[in-house]
């Protein structure tokens, strides 16, 4: 018996943990999934109570959400759902009951590991995104009055471009894989502040990451006062100015290897925690 | 089978296991007693894999249980003392789980499930605690295991259902399988266990088999009181006390009177067994 890795294995390994993932957890996805129906209906029953429920259609006009607060809202929802989602679907590997029964199912570490990896960083977070920008897709289509959908708007404009100068640099796919590997990037953090607190895994997440911001801020402080800040930066605008014609690969690569280096690393280290984890 | 050699185990700088080494044999129903804190639990962890001894080794058919391996984990099942309450029903629970082990018998799940009187449409996490047990108990059977580790089964369940779980246990597990039963309440499982062990601080007391303690200790149901009785209780209308057997003679052995004879004479228990 291959005890390191069986593909057939991890397929019925796979399929087991996206059955167990979706009966615990598809309450708080579809709520998380379908706040824009459940923002719309919130918007128009006070727009209707406002109006004393008369349904006289030149009353609600202006009344639905648009889509600067529905962008708004989006960007708000994703970031909660992808801070508490890792917590809820893998926080039990800490609890002894749940922990040891996961443990003690056979199938190897490393096909619960990429089980999980698969489950949190592409699975879960494509599942949300697809229901969110559908929901709102639908709301937009039955209601005109909500502009264009958050979908449509990403089709025409690069939503995730960074402008520099005047040049605005897109990333392959409008800005997708800058997005996936943002979301990777959160849903590691979360995902491995799951694997080591036992509780409050959330929270404890976020004082974690204050906590190491401060650390890496005070070390970059005592390196920019033992170096020459003024020649760093003319060396920098040099070779910038060099660079002008690659600043899109450039900035490309350097946020690449920034995800991967983030990516991996963390993923590194929840594997280790997932390897030896004791109860 | 099942070797422990120089097994230890602390937590943090309190010491729990210390130099353990016995061996556990294949077809023997093991029962795991110790007074509260001497490391049953930790011992059961450290036999499927949960923990990672810190000296010494334990090794299952030749393989480390904290390696974890597919192999031995589907020939290995652990019922812990608090199992958890998933939101499904008992047999959706059973059915999707139990492909993971290659001998498991979903008939046989079933059957268990109805010598329990459990309900199998319930959702596990509206059941009883004892409820709950009797499912783990259950899946735990069927799963065909070779090697089974339980921690206070019986705690939580009503009369009757000790009853079944004896019976199940008798009915439902191979012959080469070995079980070990970590447990305060020997009177539900006297009829079952052997052989004994009785874990002490840090140490194996006795590890023997019903066979050997009856050859080393005479169980003496009486009326009249013996002098040199290394531990004697009070029963109505007589006594029941321990003596070493010097005349050979055959008497049913009482768990209960041997686990306190045991915490009342352990070097002389040690020395008797230890021969």
């Amino acid at each position: 018996m291959n005890n390191t890795f069986n593909f057939k294995r991890f397929g019925k390994y796979l399929g087991y943990d996206l059955k167990s993932v979706w009966k615990e957890q598809r309450i708080f996805l579809l709520t998380y999934a379908l706040i824009p129906v459940i923002m719309y209906v919130t918007v128009m029953f006070f727009a209707l109570v406002g109006h004393g429920f008369s349904f006289n259609a030149s009353d609600f006009s202006g009344a639905s959400p648009g889509l600067a607060s529905r962008v708004s809202v989006f960007t708000i929802v994703s970031l909660i759902f992808l801070m508490f989602f890792p917590s809820r679907t893998y926080g039990f590997v800490t609890d002894k009951a749940k922990g040891s029964a996961w443990i003690q199912m056979p199938a190897s570490r490393l096909e619960k590991f990429t089980s999980m990896m698969l489950t949190c960083l592409v699975i879960i977070p494509a599942a949300f995104f697809c229901a969110y920008l559908l929901s709102d897709a639908v709301i937009c289509l039955i209601d005109k009055s909500c502009g264009s959908s958050i979908l449509s708007e990403w089709n025409s404009h690069d939503l995730a471009g960074i402008d520099v100068s005047d040049d605005s640099i897109s990333f392959a796919g409008n800005g997708f894989w800058f997005l996936a590997g943002s979301i990777m990037q959160v849903v590691s953090i979360f995902l491995l502040g799951a694997l080591i607190f036992k509780k409050n895994k959330v929270a404890k997440t976020i004082l974690a990451l204050f906590a190491l911001s401060l650390v890496l801020s005070a070390f970059l402080g005592i390196f920019f006062s033992t170096i020459n800040v003024d020649v760093m930066s003319e060396r920098l605008s040099a070779w910038a100015s060099e660079q002008s014609g690659n600043i899109k690969f450039w900035v490309s690569l350097w946020s690449s290897i920034e995800f991967a280096i983030v990516v991996i690393g963390l993923g590194v280290w929840s594997w280790f925690r997932v390897k030896n984890i004791q109860h | 089978m099942i070797e422990i050699r120089n097994l230890a185990f602390s937590y943090g700088k309190v010491p729990v296991l210390k130099s353990i080494s016995t061996d556990l044999e294949e077809g023997r129903i093991y029962g795991l007693l110790g007074e509260n804190g001497v490391g049953k639990t930790t011992l059961l962890t450290l036999l499927c894999g949960l923990k990672k001894p810190q000296e010494g080794s334990i090794l299952t058919d030749g393989e480390n249980p904290f390696d974890r391996t597919p192999s031995l984990l589907s020939r290995q099942y652990y019922i812990p003392d608090e199992v958890a309450p998933v939101p499904m029903k008992a047999e959706t629970f059973a059915k999707e789980k139990g492909r993971f082990w290659p001998g498991y018998d979903h008939a046989r799940f079933i059957a268990i499930m109805k010598e329990f009187e459990n309900d199998l449409e319930k959702k596990m996490n509206q059941m009883s605690a004892g409820q709950l047990k009797k499912t783990y108990i259950s899946f735990a059977l069927a799963t065909g295991s070779k090697y089974l580790f339980m921690d206070e089964p019986t705690n939580g369940l009503d009369i009757p259902s000790k009853s079944q779980f004896r019976t199940a246990i008798m009915k439902y597990t191979p012959e080469d399988s070995t079980i070990i039963i970590s447990t305060h309440q020997v009177r539900d499982l006297e009829n079952i266990i052997d052989p004994v062990i009785i874990l002490d601080r840090q140490d194996v007391l006795l590890n023997a088999s019903i066979e050997e303690i009856s050859e080393k200790l005479y169980f003496d149901y009486g009326t009249t009181y013996r002098e040199g009785a290394l531990f004697s209780e009070p029963l109505p209308g007589g006594f029941l006390q321990v003596l070493p057997n010097v005349d050979g003679e055959e008497s049913k052995v009482n768990i209960e009177a041997l686990f306190n004879t045991a915490h009342a004479h352990k070097t002389l228990i040690k020395e008797m067994f230890n021969k």
